[in-house]
């Protein structure tokens, strides 16, 4: 064998390199060559390593099972030494790369020493990847904190989703039940909950009362029924403190209720969260869960859990005043109910004695000026008697047209009527009695309309009273028919006290009185206009007024014509 | 050439030889238990290599490529499709955060284990064959493999042979499944297989 020249092999411009760590050992594994990066970087000169054996000179290759591809290249094979896997070769320091590695991070290629053919021995070039392998670790981090951030970014969106799916199966719950099956059951779900409750604040506000749950067993649930406010229990805690209480570990639970250890209300054991239910300030109860195993929860899921929270306590006062309202309705309605009954007997049995009183009355008043057998007092009193009798007999009627409207019992019979003959005759019955008032009168020859001429008379009776009641100081009432289009309007104006403005818009409900009505010491039960309301919506027609409080009022009634 | 069903059992002997030595090496290297499945060994004159590969062929691969010379030469392939060689360095490397690229370094690890595959095949031949078998650095290409396997064929003289072995890493609960591919002269595989044939 002849002697090789080391410094022959590799040129010299390669030992001078300083971009490349180059190595070389002979067949027995003696240092052969170090160049000037070597030296550079492990601080070692040349000097100080060649004629050392490799593997003596750095142990680790040995233990780190290295030793096995300088075995490989001395049988002619070319091996490449990945960074992630051995992270170097021999130990050298990192540079400026320190704070983050322990050693220069090394790419490594060993190969066979070839000489005329034949291997003489291994060369191993070394590349200092460290600025790169950082840059690498660098950009990890950073896609894994992007990640990080979007996976944040869609749990948040996808809650902010089932909270607007919640929000929406909370608004179209109307009973408090409804709003604690929603809650508990979708909420309970979107955190993870096995089991969940809602406990309301009992009327003497001394307790809790469990109003709806889900996930207990029947004897959890009938144990804690009810609870008093005082006990040491989250549920109750949170109520009194207004605060949610979270208990994300064992340890919270036993340190906090250490009591409740054998009476938990969840059927597994894990971890519980009890949430106040706030409106306007009040706490009107709380929403519990459940979960199966104990858990940390994020200050984001804290967030959802109160959000629901507060959606839950709204919808649930909204929900218990939808409750209240529709029973007050119901109550209300069911009273009318029986206010219209009452009328209608009252004033069917009324009727029965009256007729008898009046019709008697009647008779002793006429006897009584046609035979002049009584003295002046007597007779004036008889007088009065027949009078009261026949406006009680009238009230009565009244009544007795309201409940038939209420029960639907008024009846049209419906035959051709020429209005302004009617409206003629009530005004020719109606003018003798009058003193301080005048009606003017002013109507085409005929119109027909298709009604019940008892019914329409009645109408007309009833403005032309109210004109003459409403205007105390007397003036003129004045009365026209005209005819628009297929209509024939009545027009019936007085220079009276005139109706509030406010008052118009309730002035045709029952027993609607307006301020001024009373305000004057006009008498009146409210019954009139509505009739009259109702006799010509019963007749197709309809019903208009017009006043300036002070200075009168005029009402317009306007019914279809007889069609030709 | 077709090889007779006693010709592929001598060589699907031979080559898991090697794929043990393989899979010690790894297991040493990244301390996890690494085993190469007993391979499926067959032999296609080049001009049907893509056919065979056809369904392997269609997405991107990485391919580790070395090219070995001696007395019998050609181009030995580690082929992997893309996504199965970013899960073959995650294991190998234990990577906590699954990668979706394969960075430099991690080409460097798909590099050094397509070395230590086929190093070992390579060696299991030269040594069957007693003769010398040098090889060339090994290089990753992360290309079409259409391409890659033409530039293979273009400019070699005579008739040239791919043996194609399914190779099958198993490490931590998962498989990572690829093809070594030994692109030879039809005087190397004569060779080879004469030798084969000895040892039965």
């Amino acid at each position: 064998m002849t002697a090789i020249d080391w410094d022959a092999i590799v040129p010299h411009w390669a030992h001078d390199l300083t971009v490349q760590g180059i190595l070389m050992t002979d067949t027995s594994l003696t240092i052969r060559g170090w160049n000037r990066w070597l030296e550079n970087h492990s601080g070692q000169p040349a000097a100080a390593v060649l004629g050392r054996n490799m593997l003596d000179a750095f142990p680790g290759l040995s233990e780190r099972h290295l030793d096995v591809y300088f075995r490989h290249a001395l049988a002619g094979q070319v091996s490449l030494l990945a960074q992630r896997l051995h992270h170097y070769l021999i130990p050298l320091p990192a540079g400026d790369d320190q704070a983050m590695f322990e050693y220069m991070q090394q790419s490594v290629r060993i190969g066979p020493l070839l000489d005329g053919g034949r291997i003489v021995g291994t060369i191993t070039i070394i590349d200092d990847v460290t600025e790169r392998v950082a840059y690498e670790e660098e950009l990890k981090r950073l896609l894994a904190q992007e990640r990080a951030a979007r996976a944040e970014a869609e749990a948040v969106s996808l809650r902010i989703a089932r909270l607007q799916s919640v929000t929406a199966a909370l608004s179209e719950a109307m009973t408090p039940d409804q709003v604690a099956e929603v809650v508990v059951q979708q909420g309970g779900a979107i955190l993870g909950a096995c089991a969940g409750l809602i406990a309301l604040v009992s009327e003497d506000g001394a307790a809790l009362e469990i109003a709806r749950a889900f996930g207990y067993s029947d004897e959890a649930l009938d144990a804690w029924r009810r609870f008093s406010l005082d006990l040491p229990t989250p549920l109750a805690e949170a109520v009194r403190t207004r605060e949610p209480v979270v208990l994300a570990s064992q340890h919270e639970y036993a340190q906090h209720y250490p009591q409740l250890a054998d009476q938990r209300l969840s059927t597994s054991s894990g971890s519980l969260v009890a949430l106040p239910l706030l409106v306007e300030g009040r706490t009107t109860g709380v929403l519990g869960l459940s979960f199966a195993r104990f858990r940390a929860f994020s200050a984001d899921e804290v967030a959802f859990a109160r959000t629901l929270a507060h959606q839950c306590a709204q919808a649930f006062e909204r929900a218990r005043l939808y409750e209240a309202e529709r029973s007050a309705l119901a109550l209300a309605r069911e009273a009318l109910k029986t206010r219209d009954v009452f009328f209608s007997i009252a004033s069917h049995e009324l009727k029965t004695p009256l007729t008898s009183l009046l019709g008697n009355a009647q008779l002793l008043h006429r006897r009584s000026q046609r035979d002049n057998n009584l003295p002046e007092r007597e007779r004036r009193a008889v007088g009065v008697i027949a009078e009261q009798a026949a406006r009680l007999n009238k009230m009565i009627a009244a009544l007795l047209d309201i409940s038939r409207i209420e029960m639907g019992h008024l009846s049209i019979i419906p035959a051709p009527v020429d209005l302004c003959a009617l409206i003629s005759r009530v005004v020719d019955e109606v003018q003798p009695s009058l003193t301080r008032h005048s009606i003017s009168w002013n109507a085409p020859a005929a119109l027909i309309v298709e009604g019940d001429e008892l019914r329409l008379e009645q109408v007309v009776q009833n403005l032309i009273q109210n004109a003459i009641k409403y205007s105390p100081s007397g003036g003129v009432v004045a009365l026209q028919v005209t005819r628009q289009d297929d209509m024939a309007c009545m027009v019936i104006a007085d220079q009276g006290i005139g109706i509030p403005q406010l008052a118009l818009p309730q002035l045709f409900q029952r027993f609607y009185r307006a301020d001024n009505a009373d305000a004057q010491y006009i008498s009146g039960m409210g019954i009139g206009l509505y009739v009259v309301k109702e006799i010509v919506s019963l007749h197709g027609g309809t019903v208009a007024v017009e006043s300036t409080e002070g200075s009168g009022s005029t009402f317009t009634i306007c019914l279809p014509l007889q069609s030709s | 050439m077709i090889l007779t069903e006693q010709q592929q059992d001598s060589l699907a002997e031979v080559i898991n030889i090697a794929f043990a030595r393989t899979g010690a090496s790894l297991s040493e290297l990244t301390g996890q238990r690494v085993l190469l499945d007993v391979p499926q060994v067959s032999v296609h004159p080049i001009s049907e290599l893509i056919g065979a590969l056809i369904s392997f062929i269609q997405g991107e691969t990485a391919t580790v490529h070395q090219i070995f010379s001696g007395s019998v030469s050609g181009d030995a392939l580690l082929l992997l499709s893309y996504d199965d060689a970013v899960m073959l360095v995650d294991l190998m490397t234990d990577e906590h955060l699954p990668t979706q690229r394969l960075n430099t370094s991690a080409r460097e690890v798909l590099t050094e284990v397509g070395n230590i595959l086929l190093n070992a095949c390579l060696g299991v031949f030269g040594d069957l064959l007693h003769v010398h078998v040098s090889f060339s650095v090994p290089r990753l290409h992360l290309e079409q493999l259409r391409e890659l396997l033409n530039s293979l064929v273009i400019g070699k003289e005579g008739l040239q042979y791919a043996l194609v072995v399914h190779a099958t890493f198993r490490l931590r609960d998962s498989a990572v499944s690829g093809y070594l591919v030994l692109v030879l002269g039809v005087a190397s595989l004569d060779q080879l297989m004469r030798a084969i044939e000895q040892l039965g």
